[in-house]
């Protein structure tokens, strides 16, 4: 075999993958043998040849069909709807960071959520990871507009046999995962009885239905799922997040800066503060990390005790080519840093709050070099250059 | 890949012979004609089985039912082709092309090769994509294509030839 029938043979494969397969082919099929007029889809419609290829279904949950019911028990300031009519913006690119690690096999669907008022739009997608293919398909999401500024992520969604749905986790305030095709409605069920309608997505080649909800976190809720018939077809528990405290008004140390369109559409400060751990049930101090617009991480790691290198960030949005790594690390922690095959990121620590023994940290690593490197390990060397610490982090997102 | 289920009509022979095939398949049936250029291969595959079910005595043999499909498979999109080509004429805007996200996600050097694929004849890709892409032999191509093997030897190889010059390589 020759150089072109490799090249040949493997373009083949690489773009065979890329056809989806409805779940309902079978029955579309079968539906065909019974009509009396046989033939293609184009011989029978008169739809333009280009608006037929690029035909995608949002389904709006059967609440929001019959005007929001429910929504008057509704908690306030996040509710879920969906729109096939209103205009979305553009969807994420192919470069971004996670339509490069799961590229979509089937059409990217855009959802509209309102979050606290304000109008958001989150695009879901199938794919495989190509840094987890072997666990089976997943489902990506991307959350823009409203608090929201690029971020989601990728993860493993199949519906476990025997059941109708599974959680995909979320970000914020939007929950979202997978329910089977028979699903007509999703509804959260909230401490205190109240029913937030959620909605139901789905376009070409979709495995499943998508489904989104929205409500104010933290809160647990029941997620329930029902058919077209009104019949309970299951239900998934979502734990609350846990609570996070205000943003201290002093003792913050800036971290570091980051450029605006990145973390957030304008410029901004990452500052770390020393907390009190009882305000998230963990005895002893932690350490959180607020930017400037209120976005936080907060370690549920004590700060006191033995050696050790805490990540609190490696965030990145889909409008990033930069992903920031920070935390913090103990006394005795001069310099960390990350291992991405044959490349290193690192920075030198620098002191925090007198007294804290504590020592904070920050480097920025190309978004493109993590999704080269899956296998990521993070390492902390002492004063001498001793590695004293370290921790697989595991493949990239 | 989904899981595909056969119909409240698997009940039928016919039908039941058919859906084993399909459940086999279908994701085959549906990426040839992806790679034949069609730009709804979901609903050429689906209409190549629709067919096939409504030909009841391809299903004695196996073979013979797969070979069916193809071959359908391969005609629907050329014909699919042909009717592009009139709506072009009709409407010039009305141009299929693959979405660019499609073209976006596929590595460099394969999206090189692809572009030229698609602009060789259909006989010529079809022959090419059926040899190099199912491996079938030419015999079975000749089957699918509805050509005789001599034809299908000669629009492999003119049709690799035309691949290596328009990718600046020797065949």
């Amino acid at each position: 075999m020759n150089t072109i029938e490799d090249r040949l043979r493997e373009a083949l494969r690489e773009r065979a993958g890329q056809s989806p397969v409805s779940p309902d082919a079978w029955s579309r099929t079968l539906a065909r043998t019974r009509r009396r007029v046989w033939g293609p889809a184009w011989t029978r419609s008169m739809i333009p040849v280009t608006a037929a290829a690029a035909i995608v279904v949002i389904i709006v949950g059967a609440a929001l069909l019959t005007g929001n019911r429910g929504q008057h028990n509704e908690p306030g300031p996040a509710r879920g709807s969906a729109s096939a009519s209103a205009t979305p913006p553009a969807p994420p690119g192919p470069n971004s960071y996670l339509m490069r690690g799961t590229p979509p096999v089937t059409a990217v669907v855009p959802v509209k959520l309102t979050v606290g008022g304000k109008t958001t739009w989150t695009f879901v997608w199938f794919g495989y990871m190509k840094s987890a293919r072997d666990q089976g398909i997943a489902l990506c999401s991307v959350t823009d507009g409203g608090g929201y500024y690029g971020s989601g992520g990728c993860g493993a969604a199949p519906v476990p046999p025997g059941q109708a749905a599974a959680s995909a986790g979320g970000t914020g305030a939007i929950q979202l995962g997978v329910v089977v095709r028979q699903a007509a409605s999703v509804t959260a069920l909230l401490p205190g009885g109240h029913r937030v309608p959620g909605v139901l997505a789905s376009g070409r080649g979709f495995p499943y239905q998508v489904w989104a909800v929205v409500y104010p976190q933290p809160s647990s809720a029941q997620v329930v799922f029902a058919d077209a018939g009104g019949r309970r077809l299951g239900q998934l528990s979502l734990r609350a997040d846990y609570p996070t405290p205000s943003q201290p008004r002093t003792g913050g140390i800036p971290v570091f800066r980051y450029p605006a369109r990145t973390l957030e559409p304008s410029a901004g400060t990452m500052t770390a503060y020393l907390l009190d751990g009882r305000v998230v049930g963990v005895r002893g101090h932690v350490v959180g990390f607020w930017d400037s617009r209120s976005g936080s991480s907060i370690s549920l790691v004590p700060a006191d005790g033995p050696p050790a290198v805490k990540v609190l960030g490696d965030e990145f949005t889909s409008h990033s080519k930069q992903a920031y790594f920070y935390g913090y690390a103990h006394e005795n922690v001069r310099r960390v840093t990350l291992r991405l095959g044959g490349k290193q990121y690192s920075a030198r620590t620098v002191a925090a709050w007198p007294g804290s023994d504590l020592r904070l940290w920050h480097f920025t690593v190309p978004v493109s070099a993590l999704l080269v490197h899956p296998s990521r390990v993070l390492l902390g060397y002492d004063a001498a250059g001793r590695v004293i610490w370290q921790q697989n982090l595991g493949a990239a997102r | 890949m989904a899981n595909l289920r056969a119909g409240p009509d698997a009940g039928d022979d016919t039908v039941g012979d058919v859906s084993g095939l399909f459940r086999a398949r279908y994701p085959e049936m549906v990426r040839l004609a992806g790679l034949l250029g069609a730009d709804d291969p979901e609903d050429i595959a689906q209409e190549a089985f629709a067919r096939l079910i409504r030909k009841h005595g391809s299903l004695r043999d196996p073979d013979a039912a797969l070979a069916y499909v193809r071959s359908t498979v391969c005609n629907l999109t050329r014909n699919r082709h042909r009717h592009l080509r009139v709506v072009r004429l009709r409407t010039p805007s009305a141009r299929h092309e693959e979405s660019s996200e499609q073209i976006a996600i596929l590595n460099e050097d394969h999206r090189e090769v692809l572009t030229a694929l698609a602009a060789l004849p259909a006989r010529r890709r079809e022959a090419i994509v059926l040899r190099y892409w199912l491996d079938l032999s030419e015999r079975e191509i000749a089957a699918a294509m509805g050509i005789s093997p001599g034809t299908v030897k000669s629009n492999v190889s003119r049709g690799m030839a035309a691949l290596a010059a328009a990718l600046g390589e020797q065949a």
